[in-house]
């Protein structure tokens, strides 16, 4: 869906998922789904009597209830609410808000792609800069830079600010690309301009 | 089909809002306000009772 509202919009993308729904799942739905085997002629096995002896209101008398329209409109409410604000919540957190903050208009797999070579090369920096962090008695660091250095994604660099962020240990992805730490550029800006 | 229903009118309603106005707060706003509503009205409606069904006579007799 989120490819989908970049390429079309979100307006066309809802309102195709609408007509899917209306015109396939609707349909679908009406024809195979029961509420309850006895809607078939069927029992449930080995149940020949009641399994209570209450019955459920009527759809009508369901409808007359004060309860029903406070409970069902509480329900939509709640999708209303979950709907508008997780469809905006992942247009402005993906591509507009990269937009924002100057970058060009791309997917989100080449910002990614992106980002994810600019990790690997103040990765190679920092190492340069503080070799000392990559001594073999810190080998897991060393394996883990390594496997960052190789992976083709950004998989592998999210794994490792997760496990350098839990140990505590500095991350390039606050170092500048000449190995200082903490630099006020942060990783986006380099290919801000479309550099790379 | 009531939350399906809202659920698709969710974001065109924050749309319009967003249009209308420059900002989502009217809209988030408005349904605060209905879902304290819905949420004190919820505490105190009553409950409509099950109604007694008619069992058969072999189940009457087991009760």
């Amino acid at each position: 869906m989120g490819a989908a509202v970049l390429k079309f919009g979100w307006r066309p993308t809802w309102g195709a998922i609408g007509w899917v729904l209306l015109i396939v799942v609707a349909p679908i739905s009406w024809l195979l789904i029961r509420n309850q085997p006895e809607d078939r002629g069927l029992e449930l096995d080995g149940i020949s009597e009641p399994a209570s002896k209450f019955t459920d209101l009527t759809t009508v008398e369901a409808l007359r209830s004060s309860a029903f329209w406070i409970f069902a409109l509480s329900s939509s409410l709640f999708g209303l609410v979950y709907s508008g604000i997780s469809l905006f919540k992942r247009i402005d957190s993906g591509a507009a808000r990269l937009q924002r903050i100057g970058l060009p208009r791309r997917s989100s797999d080449q910002h990614h792609a992106r980002a994810a070579r600019e990790f690997r090369r103040r990765l190679s920096c920092h190492q340069m800069a503080h070799p000392e962090a990559y001594r073999p008695r810190n080998g897991g660091t060393r394996c883990l830079a390594r496997h960052v250095a190789a992976g083709p994604d950004l998989h592998p660099v999210l794994i490792y600010g997760a496990i350098m962020g839990i140990a505590g240990g500095s991350s390039p992805l606050y170092s500048s690309p000449s190995g200082d730490r903490f630099s006020d550029a942060p990783i986006w800006a380099a290919f801000k301009d479309g550099r790379k | 089909m009531m939350t399906v229903f809202a659920s698709a009118v969710g974001p065109l309603l924050l749309a319009e809002t967003l249009k209308a106005t420059g900002s989502y707060n009217f809209m988030f706003n408005l349904l605060a306000v209905l879902t304290v509503i819905l949420g004190i009205a919820a505490w105190f409606v009553r409950m409509p009772s099950r109604k007694a069904a008619a069992a058969p006579a072999s189940a009457v007799s087991a009760y």
